[in-house]
């Protein structure tokens, strides 16, 4: 029976050991060899002294050997983190203190920022790095990923968890404060693959173009399926949208997710995805934001065969609804309908249903809804409450999550995205806390007050602009400040923009009043 | 077009590269620069602001690399240019 993670990859392994699983690059492995380095690595990992639920940080860029940490760690009996690469080392330390973390796998591009984040962190027992030179002196016991996956696993393997047991630590981004880890368990994650790959059907034919991330939980689900089904991921770092073209012609790709920016940037004449016919693509899937429409267009020109989704998820329920293909003509603009298993419900602020056309926050009721944030039980509350209409003897057990994002129904019931209820930020697809890069501003010493707020953007979905008040009056020299900010922070989080103001409005409570700040930008909320 | 001008950009666009006392030889993309969209900026520099025809083929990793790699990518071109 398979009821934890890397069971999926087992069970695919027995039934076609050959069969090509993972591909990234030159490096091309079977089933059968997935299997025995996830088998070898997990053991090494005990050895290593992870003990069970120990949280392992995976920082690393796309590649094998990220994926096969990922299932390791679950067959070690530990938690996966995956950080994602652009991440720097003030927001890599302060996931690895958030989570204790126990361990970390990492590569030599990421070294470097390793060094710096393990310098100030304290739970980090020993580093496992991927690399072909000599190891580095890292002052805890440190090992090579090459002789972890190489050496045979023992027969004798105890397997520690259930499918309650916490699995993974996707860590993300709200209105304020830092980012916090959202915990799922394997259970979650294995229902998240069951139902978006019975919706995008996914089989062993299947050759999925792994562009996004792992530590997204979109990308992270398209390793997953590609498990479950016995199908085949290919990882393909790149610089240039024309280098996934040449991708998804050499490797025959039947599937590729992505987010607006990167659609934008495979739309563009110089990705000459136009140039070629794509008979193997059945399909493109869209998540992390609202897909421009004039990006829509020019790729169902170029894949006049291939069908388009529309989905939408947040980490917290991992994936809530998709636009089925046929739809895609009729209402470019619809988020769709909830995923199989699921329910969606649109309530108004006291919980009641609303009518088609009325903003309502987004509710959603199924077998993905997260665990809740790890260490943070206040905020979890808010964020998963009881179901409101269900009746009473049921108790108040079962959670749901209000997703925070208003939205309405058209009267089929086909969903649109309205607004944020908050001040959350979306850029590149990443959610970004205005915190987060407030109080980096801060650290400029140059500041009595900072707010930033998202701007729309044809590319990015948001940009980001800060309104500052200098102190003492000073001058603000606002492109100083945004290279302050760039050598703290990954692009996406960098304000483009900087504003100085005598002071920054307020509410009656004395909060910073972030609705007007968008009204002076012209944004209606 | 000089060296100096592409590090200038570079260094004015990216500040990483300048708080990070980056090399000419460092490699851009793999320290995390410059990414998918800023090489993007980099390539409409080269070509809106200099004149620099780039072909799509051209839009390859190794060209961009590093300083030296850009430069020489750059001179590659405009040699090209001189000769046809």
């Amino acid at each position: 029976m398979d009821f934890l993670v890397h069971h999926m990859l087992r069970s695919s392994a027995e039934r076609a050991p050959d069969k090509e699983s993972i591909v990234c690059g030159d490096e091309r492995l079977s089933y059968r060899e997935t299997w025995e380095r996830v088998c070898a690595l997990a053991s090494g990992l005990r050895e290593l002294g992870m003990e069970r639920g120990d949280r392992i940080g995976v920082y690393m860029e796309p590649s094998v050997a990220q994926a096969l940490s990922i299932l390791a760690i679950c067959r070690a009996g530990g938690v996966f983190v995956p950080i994602n690469e652009v991440l720097f080392p003030d927001q890599v330390t302060h996931i690895a203190n958030d989570c204790r973390m126990r361990g970390l796998v990492t590569s030599k591009a990421r070294l470097d920022r390793t060094k710096e984040t393990l310098s100030s962190t304290e739970t980090i027992r020993f580093v496992v790095v991927a690399t072909e030179d000599s190891l580095p002196d890292l002052g805890l016991e440190t090992r090579r990923f090459q002789d972890l996956t190489t050496g045979s696993a023992p027969s004798a393997f105890r397997e520690w968890s259930i499918e309650k047991d916490l699995a993974a630590l996707i860590y993300t981004s709200g209105s304020t404060g830092r980012a916090k880890g959202v915990m799922l368990n394997h259970a979650q994650i294995m229902a998240g693959s069951r139902i978006v790959s019975t919706y995008l059907e996914i089989g062993a034919s299947d050759r999925t173009l792994a562009a996004l991330p792992f530590s997204f939980d979109a990308g992270l689900n398209q390793l997953m399926t590609a498990m479950e089904h016995g199908a085949t991921v290919v990882i393909r770092p790149f610089t240039f949208a024309r280098e996934l073209v040449k991708t998804l012609v050499e490797e025959e790709i039947t599937g590729m997710g992505a987010v607006p920016p990167l659609w934008s940037l495979v739309a563009q004449p110089s990705s000459g995805l136009h140039k070629h016919p794509y008979p193997h693509l059945r399909y493109i899937s869209n998540t992390g934001g609202a897909m421009p429409p004039s990006v829509l267009e020019s790729l169902r020109k170029s894949l006049p065969t291939t069908k388009v989704f529309l989905m939408y998820g947040l980490t917290e329920a991992f994936r809530s609804t998709y636009l089925p293909p046929e739809e895609v003509d009729r209402r470019p603009t619809s988020m769709g309908k909830a995923i199989p298993d699921t329910e969606i419900l649109v309530v108004d602020d006291e919980g009641k249903p609303v009518a088609p056309g009325e903003a309502g926050e987004l509710v959603h009721r199924g077998p993905t809804v997260s665990m809740g944030y790890w260490g943070q039980p206040e905020l979890t509350a808010k964020v998963l409450r009881p179901h409101p209409y269900l009746p009473p003897e049921l108790g108040k057990e079962e959670k749901v999550v209000y997703s925070g994002d208003l939205v309405k129904t058209d009267e089929e019931g086909f969903l649109y995205f309205v607004a944020r209820r908050d001040a959350m930020i979306k850029s590149s697809g990443f959610r970004i806390s205005p915190t987060e890069v407030e109080q980096v501003l801060f650290q400029s010493g140059r500041l009595r007050e900072a707010a930033v707020i998202g701007l729309p953007d044809e590319l990015l979905g948001q940009s980001i602009k800060a309104f500052v008040v200098p102190r003492d009056g000073d001058a603000i020299d606002g492109e100083a400040l945004i290279a302050f900010c760039a050598e703290r922070m990954p692009r996406h989080m960098v304000p483009r923009s900087v504003e100085a103001l005598s002071s920054l409005p307020k509410t009656g409570s004395g909060k910073i009043d972030y609705p007007e700040l968008r009204r002076r930008e012209g944004l209606s909320r | 077009m000089e060296k100096q001008a592409i590090r200038k950009f570079i260094y004015d666009k990216f500040p990483l590269a300048k708080s990070r006392k980056l090399q000419d030889s460092s490699q851009l993309l793999e320290e995390g620069v410059l990414d998918s969209l800023g090489v993007l900026e980099l390539v409409n520099f080269l070509q809106d602001e200099h004149g620099i025809p780039i072909d799509d083929e051209e839009l390859v990793p190794e060209n961009f690399a590093s300083i030296d790699a850009i430069a020489a990518f750059v001179e590659a071109k405009v040699e090209a240019k001189g000769t046809r």
